[in-house]
């Protein structure tokens, strides 16, 4: 294959991966049950060459394949697949015939992070999957706009939130995983994320309680403090916990005066040990309430107060602990 | 990683301009089967086709010889006379006959998409050539593209770099990107208009299926199949690929298995999403009194020589586009089949040549006589000449034996049957009856209309045809015999409504 770090992170059978899958399927099982849908997919994701996701929901019968193994014409419009390499495709048209594959980075096809375009047509249509899987293989890539610091991939994800609300499509799921360890934030980031965390650190006590169970003291005082980050001086769990309340917490946030709310089920690292790549996933449930939009606070506050419920991680073994 | 770049223009010698600006290919189908063949004079053994669902872009892969960048430019700085058949006239690794001839295989993309992509590897090479062809260049009016001093135009701009790959395997992967609106309509099978495309697809489907839905005579045409599954047909219709296992009945495959085998020791196989596109044709008589036969071609001539069958089936050859004679060349198919019979006489025996079907393997003379589109074969050359001398003189033969063996016989047998189902029916309606008819006419009917006494002089009433004035003739004849008049005139009227109804 073409050698990139996507696909040999993609092709590990690794157990914790398998785990991670695991879950992925019991969650993509349960929205099958009700999905009857003619306009959009079932299911968006980024499957790298092997498409190890799309074979689990082929193994589970969500996706139907003819004697010939190719994708059968009832589901095609079921599963959308996002790639831009060359072989990549071909390794999963190879392994999927049939499959419909978009041949166009996630930013390309969401016309960028900013707000000024945006997607048409079948473009649009599938990001108003009712799964949608953003399984990166690096870290959230740092940029800044107008002297704010944007999280390119949280803008795009705060995106489709919007283009869904658009259409009026109310709830969809977001598979999220993220590399920690391909982070080089400069510190200006590294403080940005302090004080965004430090503002809930310092009013609720309950988020307080929360952060300072999973940082541990030494590094819960780091958030708990007025003081500047001076160097990064984070190790691998380190930065895994910091996605871990950061990500929620950011799309929370940025999205709850648009009436979003999220329900975070499942917060887990996993890796980082052994020379193996330190990832975080969630999995997030969208509910849209335009009613709600008049009570922002309350709709931050049980969003925020979701993250902690699935926190978690996944060891060596593939087991889930809390 | 290398950074070699390469980058430059294709160069088109201007007759094949020409042609090529003009349409040369009359269906996508015809311009993927031109790749699918160069895998084939690459010593590709398997082909993926990858079109489906939206032929938003197609890729072609094989497992050919590949290419590097020297012969990528040796290549396209000249897409011209022979360029394929100097260096060899068969493959290295198979001992194929090289199907292409000028090499404008890749150009042809042209036709369905505006962008090739190429990446292309030989074994035990570590440079892996990925190049871009952008075909914008040839759609421009012929005076907007740049001519050299060699009289020859600008087809189109091509850039790419070589980077390093595995040493152990060789390949070629073609993308063709951004497809053409009306190719691309063809090709994920909706047709260019709504009345274009069929409802029966073959996507999916294992070879096996393929057969078994090819052998159903009901299917007349393939146009009954979706453009997709289509394109499918035509390509295996043209492309070195085998026969399906029971593409005849059983008792004839041994008559032309030297053929058979010929095409399976070629090792080429062609996979279209998955599915192994086989030669879609298949002879398979329905009823089990459906005579056909097959006659093995062989000719040894002074200016071409050609080997082949002829297969003739009773009613007819279905679907239609097997109707009629296929040539090939070195294996590859010139056009469709010829259902004139290479211009043999429309008004000898018209129906019954619409029974036969032919294939032909004729040598590289012929190939002379083949115009650049492929598909149509000069008609003065002395090869097509004495080729058609010995065709109509085999036709001819054929259709006597075909009157004779088949339709003679043939039409017996099919008065025999039609005459016993007409005798059974009359058995079941004299049964549905029984209450009302006593035994004596019970027997009178059995004797008169018997299927044991189906003789010619009994079939022969039995399928008489009567028209209403003749079926009132005889009815009223009887009625005003047997019946009083009150009786006679409710008869009658009933029946009359019945008949008029």
């Amino acid at each position: 294959m073409s050698g990139r770090p996507i696909d040999s992170a993609m092709s590990s059978k690794r157990r914790p991966k398998e785990s991670v899958r695991e879950l992925w399927l019991s969650e993509i099982e349960a929205t099958n049950k009700h999905y009857s849908d003619t306009n959009y997919p079932l299911y968006l994701t980024m499957p790298g060459a092997e498409g190890f996701d799309i074979e689990m929901l082929i193994d589970s019968g969500i996706i139907r394949v003819t004697e010939t193994e190719s994708i059968n014409e009832k589901d095609i419009k079921k599963i959308v697949a996002v790639e831009s390499n060359n072989k990549a495709v071909l390794n999963l048209q190879k392994k999927f015939p049939g499959l419909r594959i978009e041949e166009q980075n996630l930013q390309n096809i969401l016309k960028g992070d900013g707000l000024e375009t945006w997607p048409k047509g079948d473009e649009k249509d599938i990001f108003c999957a009712h799964i949608v899987n953003l399984d990166f293989d690096g870290s959230i890539k740092c940029d800044k706009k107008n002297g704010t610091i944007i999280f390119k991939e949280l803008e795009w994800i705060y995106k489709i939130c919007l283009l869904r609300s658009n259409v009026g499509l109310k709830e969809w799921k977001l598979f999220l995983t993220f590399n920690a360890g391909t982070n080089n934030w400069k510190v200006e980031v590294l403080n940005f994320i302090k004080n965004f965390l430090h503002e809930n650190i310092k009013d609720e006590k309950k988020f307080s309680d929360e952060c300072k169970a999973l940082f541990g003291e030494e590094m819960f005082s780091v958030f708990n403090s007025e003081n500047k980050i001076i160097k990064n001086k984070f190790d691998f769990l380190d930065l895994q916990k910091i996605y871990m309340i950061f990500v929620p917490k950011f799309l929370s946030n940025k999205l709850h005066v648009n009436g979003w709310k999220l329900k975070t089920k499942i917060n887990l690292y996993y890796g980082g040990v052994s020379g193996t790549a330190p990832m975080v996933t969630w999995i997030i449930d969208f509910l849209y309430d335009v009613e709600k939009l008049s009570t922002p606070k309350k709709i931050y506050k049980e969003s925020l107060m979701s993250i902690f419920k699935g926190v978690g991680y996944i060891d060596e073994q593939g087991k889930l602990k809390n | 990683m290398s950074t070699t770049k390469l980058k430059g223009k294709i160069k088109v010698a201007s007759r094949i301009v020409d042609h090529l600006s003009s349409g040369l290919y009359e269906s996508p189908s015809a311009c993927l089967k031109e790749l699918i063949n160069n895998s084939f004079d690459a010593d590709a053994s398997i082909v993926n086709v990858f079109v489906k669902p939206d032929a938003d872009r197609i890729i072609i892969e094989d497992d050919g010889h590949g290419m590097n960048a020297e012969e990528f430019e040796k290549h396209f700085k000249s897409v011209s006379e022979s360029y394929k058949r100097v260096e060899n006239e068969v493959t290295k690794k198979f001992k194929r006959k090289k199907i292409g001839k000028i090499g404008i295989g890749f150009i042809a993309a042209n036709e369905i998409c505006d962008e090739l992509e190429l990446i292309s590897t030989k074994k035990d090479s570590s440079d892996e050539l990925n190049v871009k062809i952008n075909f914008a260049e040839i759609r421009k009016d012929p005076q907007g593209r740049i001519k050299n001093k060699k009289g020859e135009l600008d087809k189109a701009d091509y850039e790419g770099e070589v980077l390093t790959t595995d040493k152990e395997k060789s390949y070629t992967y073609i993308f063709l990107k951004k497809i053409r609106g009306d190719a691309k309509d063809i090709l994920r099978g909706v047709g260019t208009t709504e009345h274009m495309s069929g409802s029966i697809s073959l996507y999916g489907k294992s070879h096996k299926s393929i057969c078994e839905i090819l052998k159903n005579k009901k299917i007349r045409s393939w146009s009954e199949f979706d453009t997709y599954s289509k394109n499918m047909l035509e390509i295996g219709l043209n492309v070195p690929v085998r026969y399906h296992d029971e593409w005849l009945p059983a008792g004839m495959r041994k008559k032309v298995s030297s053929i058979v085998s010929e095409v399976e020791n070629l090792n080429f196989k062609v996979f279209f999403d998955g599915t192994e596109i086989r030669k879609p044709i298949v002879f398979s008589p329905k009823e089990k009194n459906e005579k056909s036969l097959i006659e093995k071609f062989e000719f040894e001539g002074t200016h071409v020589s050609a080997n082949g069958y002829f297969y003739a089936q009773d009613t007819g050859i279905k679907p239609q586009e097997l109707q009629g004679i296929l040539t090939r060349i070195r294996n590859a198919s010139i056009g469709k089949y010829d259902s004139g019979f290479l211009g043999f006489s429309p008004s000898t025996n018209p129906l019954l040549q619409s029974w036969i079907s032919g294939e032909l393997y004729v040598d590289d003379r012929l190939e002379d006589a083949m115009n650049i589109d492929r598909k149509t074969l000069r008609i003065t050359h002395p090869s097509y000449v004495e080729l058609q001398k010995e065709i109509h003189s085999h036709v001819d033969k054929l259709l006597k034996r075909v009157r004779s063996d088949i339709y003679g016989s043939g039409t017996k047998e099919r008065k025999k049957i039609k005459a016993e189902k007409i005798t059974q029916k009359v058995r079941e309606i004299t049964d549905k009856s029984s209450s009302k008819i006593d035994k004596k006419t019970k027997a009178i009917i059995k004797e008169a209309w018997s299927i044991e006494k189906s003789t010619e002089k009994n079939q022969k009433n039995v399928l008489k045809k009567y028209t209403i004035d003749e079926l009132y003739e005889v009815i009223l004849d009887v009625a005003s015999e047997v019946l009083d008049e009150s009786q006679f005139n409710i008869f009658i009227r009933e029946l009359t409504k019945r008949l008029n109804n």
